[in-house]
């Protein structure tokens, strides 16, 4: 190394740990208090599919309903963690791009409390029956307007960052991380004001609803998501993002076909016809942005097989780029007008949302927070033992979730089909699938456990105190002095 | 190498020492902001031809679900052809379940006799002095055109009934009926409550209507009944176990 760089290089570092140092409380607080979240929403989410193989289970508990238990199961996957992971996510990825450090690290962070607090109140009145009972909106209308100030109060800060940077090149991760930003509150603030404010026909409702839980995803989940792994994977690995171009083609194809998301689920019923049939086509559409940023992605990381194999973060994040490519590709197939019918009343569109929710979204976060925790806690991670028990038992719970529900909502599709039969027969095929989907959020539950004692052990700085990352599959070095012992870590460490 | 008394307190469960570049000292305990790589420019590639062509495939197939879904815009096609199908009341394949003649108009007799359980009560037993009995009265289990009459037609004035005079007044319920609901009618409340009279065919119901519409109108009495009446009806006549079609009411062989 130059000695020019040399010095350039030591600011650099100052800076960036000036900036980690500075933003601690609030990052550490999003991803520990999410990450307990997630077990809690894994467990909703075990009992909610117990309940569909095993009617009687749990049934002494009122407040357990199969009706409050699914709707709490999803609020606490999406308000109690993903969104605070992907707070995490944005103010920290957005101070270090910026580069700048964050000067409202307190007023976050009392933010976050009060998230944390109206979530939980939101959370009780579903289990005590007085959720709105609109799709990824169950909690009660006063929620809602809090849950927006906070949000606010979060995340204009990074605004702010990004508009007094000094340099005028912007990073892919932050058209996504801006683009996430702004489009949030415009899908939020509408979707609140037709289903909440404004006495609208149930339909429109229902469809305004339907069009929220698909934007949610496409335009707010996504896009961190992607700006996440735009900054992983040439950072762990060292090498340049494969193509701009292709990077710009993926970002811009997100952004047009993103918002027509969701109506799809509304085929058949008496909305004007090209709604459902217009959230179908930007459905199949997605697979282009999927493919692109896949494409660039893997071509960034591909013949560093040592790193993805080493590194957790990297590895997280491929495998949920990978899976965002399954995910496109599912996409295609479940859209289309003979399948569309299939999913209108069935399992199918649950396992659909896991993908994108626990398969795209949570390993490209579990991946960032696996980059981000040790910077900010000056701590590493304890056991490769945890991290790789956290990503098998993940990947194989989310692929089975996904099969098992996809597959069975599809039988189920085909007996509401036969027009002669009681709903009873055609709800009852999918029981046996619910038993696979059981089990797999098992698997999910064993292994964010895991993460989560594991997190929270870094959030009580119990981390290991040393330059050496915890990478996974590096074998115990013989010697002090040996692979893992190298003096200069400085370039040869990847984590 | 660094001085290991100056910096043991920095880091106390090291297993090496690190000696890296200044900047590493000016960090003490953050290792790991420091073995960042640089983000550096990004990669220039051009969009590959496959993956424009892969493009083009999902807008084509985006493309056929869009033109299935109606006009672009169009506020006033609501529901699409095909979405709204009801299911044929049987299924065309369904094998026909034959029932017996007695069984069948029982169920369907004791549908009609809805009508006359205010009066008559689901035991048969009418009410002491205001309703006569059905179960026992040898106006039902007697001569079927009578039976037929009085309830086509109603009955005024004074009338015995098992032994007891009434003098009431039943309307006429002829309008509502047609020929099969008079015979189930009439079957059921002669072979219900302990009453264990012959089946009325509809054939002969049929008649029953024929012989009103001659008479005409008014609500007969009992005189009338005695001296005009007092008769079965003729018509085709019905066995208890004779298998029928339960829609039809046709009969059918048993090995069909």
């Amino acid at each position: 190394m130059a000695e020019e760089n040399s010095t350039a290089d030591s600011k650099d570092v100052l800076l960036r740990s000036s900036i980690d140092r500075s933003l601690r409380h609030p990052v550490m607080f999003f991803f520990a208090s999410g990450s307990l979240w997630l077990v809690l929403s894994i467990i909703l989410g075990l009992v909610a599919s117990a309940k569909k193989h095993s009617p009687e289970f749990l049934t002494c508990f009122s407040w357990l309903d199969a009706g409050k238990v699914d709707a709490a199961h999803m609020s606490t996957m999406i308000y109690g963690w993903g969104s605070q992971a992907a707070f995490g996510i944005i103010i920290w990825l957005m101070a270090r791009l910026s580069r700048k450090e964050c000067t409202a690290s307190g007023v976050i962070l009392w933010a976050a409390h009060v998230w944390n607090a109206v979530v939980s109140y939101g959370v009780i009145r579903i289990i005590m029956g007085e959720g709105s009972g609109v799709t990824y909106m169950e909690f009660p209308s006063e929620v809602w307007p809090l849950l927006l100030i906070c949000y606010t109060a979060i995340t204009i800060w990074s605004l702010i960052q990004f508009q007094v940077r000094d340099a005028g090149h912007v990073y892919v991760s932050q058209w996504y991380l801006l683009a996430g930003l702004l489009w949030f509150p415009w899908i939020a603030v509408t979707a609140w004001v037709f289903v909440f404010l404004m006495d609208g026909h149930p339909l429109m409702v229902a469809g305004v609803a339907a069009w929220f839980k698909g934007t949610l995803f496409s335009l707010f989940f996504l896009p961190v998501a992607l700006g996440s792994s735009y900054y992983l994977a040439p950072k762990v690995t060292g090498r340049p993002v494969y193509s701009y171009n292709i990077a710009l083609f993926g970002f811009w194809s997100l952004a047009v076909f993103g918002p027509w998301a969701g109506m799809q689920k509304l085929a058949g019923a008496p909305v004007p016809q090209f709604l459902p049939y217009a959230g179908a086509a930007s459905m199949i559409l997605i697979l282009i942005p999927a493919i692109a940023v896949g494409y660039n992605i893997i071509k960034t990381v591909i013949g560093n097989s040592e790193a993805i194999a080493e590194s957790p973060s990297l590895r997280f994040t491929a495998a949920g780029i990978v899976l965002f490519v399954v995910f496109g590709a599912l996409s295609v197939f479940l859209n289309t007008v003979s399948a569309l019918k299939l999913t209108q009343f069935s399992s199918t569109g649950y396992g659909f949302d896991i993908l994108g929710l626990y398969g795209v979204f949570s390993l490209c976060a579990f991946g960032s927070i696996y980059f981000i925790v040790p910077r900010i806690t000056r701590r590493e991670w304890l056991s490769r033992r945890f991290i790789k028990w956290h990503f098998f038992f993940s990947l194989y719970g989310v692929s089975s979730v996904v099969i098992c529900a996809v597959a069975g909502g599809l039988s189920q599709g085909q007996g509401i089909e036969d027009l002669s039969q009681p709903f009873g027969t055609m709800a009852e095929r999918g029981s046996q699938f619910s038993w696979g989907v059981t089990i797999a959020w098992a698997f999910i539950l064993f292994a964010n456990l895991f993460f989560c004692f594991h997190l929270l052990l870094m959030w009580a700085r119990l981390g290991r105190r040393s330059s050496h990352p915890t990478l996974l599959n590096t074998s115990h070095p013989t010697s002090p002095h040996g692979a893992e012992g190298e003096v200069n870590n400085y370039s040869s460490a990847s984590a | 190498m660094s001085d290991s008394s100056s910096s043991s307190d920095l880091r106390p469960d090291l297993d090496e020492l690190i000696n890296v570049q200044d900047a590493h000292s000016a960090l003490k305990g953050d290792p790991a902001a420091g073995r960042e790589k640089t983000v550096r420019e990004n990669g220039m590639e051009a969009v590959s031809l496959w993956l424009v062509l892969i493009s083009a495939i999902v807008v084509l197939a985006a493309g056929a679900v869009m033109g299935q879904g109606g006009a672009f815009f169009g506020y006033d096609e609501l529901v699409k052809d095909g979405y709204m199908r009801r299911p044929s009341p049987v299924p065309q394949d369904a094998p026909k379940v034959p029932i017996a003649a007695l069984a069948l108009f029982q169920k369907e007799g004791k549908k009609v006799y809805g009508a006359c359980v205010a009066c008559h009560q689901d035991s048969g037993l009418g009410q002491t002095g205001q309703f006569p009995p059905l179960a026992g009265s040898e106006w039902v289990v007697g001569s079927t055109e009578a039976l037929s009459m009085i309830i086509h037609n109603g009955v005024a004035g004074p009338i015995e009934v098992a032994g007891t005079q009434y003098n009431g007044n039943m309307s006429a319920f002829g309008a509502n009926l047609n020929a099969k609901e008079l015979a189930a009618l009439m079957t059921f409340i002669r072979t219900s409550w302990g009453n264990d009279a012959s089946i009325v065919s509809p054939s002969m119901a049929a008649n029953a209507l024929e012989i009103s519409k001659k008479r005409g109108g008014s609500q007969t009495s009992s005189e009338e009944l005695k001296k005009s009446h007092d008769k079965m009806l003729p018509g085709d006549i019905l066995e208890p176990d004779t298998l029928l079609d339960p829609e039809t009411w046709e009969p059918i062989a048993a090995d069909q």
